[in-house]
């Protein structure tokens, strides 16, 4: 597995995602995606909420994760019965909120991308903090497909901070999938 | 005469936007990677899989953007 270390004091976002993700690898496997891994690598800019991608859960298992993010105070306006219908069935986000300003987007595994990003997460030790993040490979290209401004400075920010460990053969492979053109990234490959 | 935004070239945009984000990625924090090994993940069988429904996962994904997404969600049994 591919693991990075970030030489920096964990912010009070960092550490909410901490304690948020402790309990979420309890039950499932995870990786958090979108602008909160680039804030999280040192980009400065603002964010509300944490994607994060999970693997399909039984029933029980997500009553007893539902019930501890509950018991340590974050809170879901859902009820356990609509919480797992949305999630697990339907296949849409859903908010789970912090008493500060933020909350997580949580969304179950339901494609391809999602299959390869938890399969090929990165683990990201910050201070005490553990997190899984999704890979570049397919963040940088998806980021690209998005479109809008944030995203595509996402990607470039991703791409030059992440270049020491990014597969560039997998990375242009995806893109080209996805029908995206990596010049925009200032990759010096491409002589734009 | 002046050129008006969307007539700049990729290099201009490239210039005017995007280089201060590789500046700030050199900057702290700074990464340490303790591993760049990838696991057993079979790209190659992925991929394959990938050609065959790129379009549904493209679609997919613009419909999370899209003001429609909720649908689902207020369908009724």
């Amino acid at each position: 597995m591919r693991a990075l270390k970030i030489e920096k004091k964990p912010s009070l976002l960092d550490n909410l995602v901490g304690k948020f993700v402790k309990i979420i690898e309890k039950y499932t496997c995870y990786a958090i995606v979108s602008g909160y891994v680039s804030i999280l690598l040192g980009e400065e800019r603002p964010t509300q909420d944490v994607d994060i991608i999970i693997s399909p859960l039984e029933k029980n298992k997500a009553k007893e994760m539902y019930g501890e993010l509950l018991s340590v105070g974050f809170e879901i306006p859902e009820n356990f019965e609509n919480f797992f219908k949305i999630l697990f069935e339907l296949k849409e986000k859903v908010d789970v909120f912090t008493q500060e300003k933020w909350y997580f987007d949580l969304k179950v595994a339901k494609d391809l991308f999602d299959r390869f990003t938890l399969e090929n997460r990165i683990k990201v030790i910050i201070g005490p903090i553990e997190l899984f993040i999704s890979p570049p490979e397919i963040q940088i290209p998806y980021k690209l497909y998005l479109g809008a401004e944030k995203d595509i400075k996402d990607a470039t920010f991703l791409y030059h901070k992440l270049r020491n460990i990014i597969d560039e053969e997998k990375l242009e492979l995806i893109a080209k999938e996805m029908k995206i053109s990596l010049e925009i990234l200032g990759n010096e490959k491409k002589k734009i | 005469m002046r050129r008006k935004r969307y007539e700049a070239s990729l290099e201009e945009v490239w210039k005017e936007y995007m280089r201060p984000y590789v500046y700030l990625a050199k900057k702290e924090p700074k990464i340490i990677v303790l591993s760049n090994e990838w696991g057993e993940f079979d790209f190659k069988k992925w991929l394959s899989q990938v050609k065959k429904e790129i379009k549904e996962i493209l679609r997919e994904i613009k419909r999370a953007r899209e003001p429609g997404n909720f649908r689902n969600v207020f369908m009724i049994d």
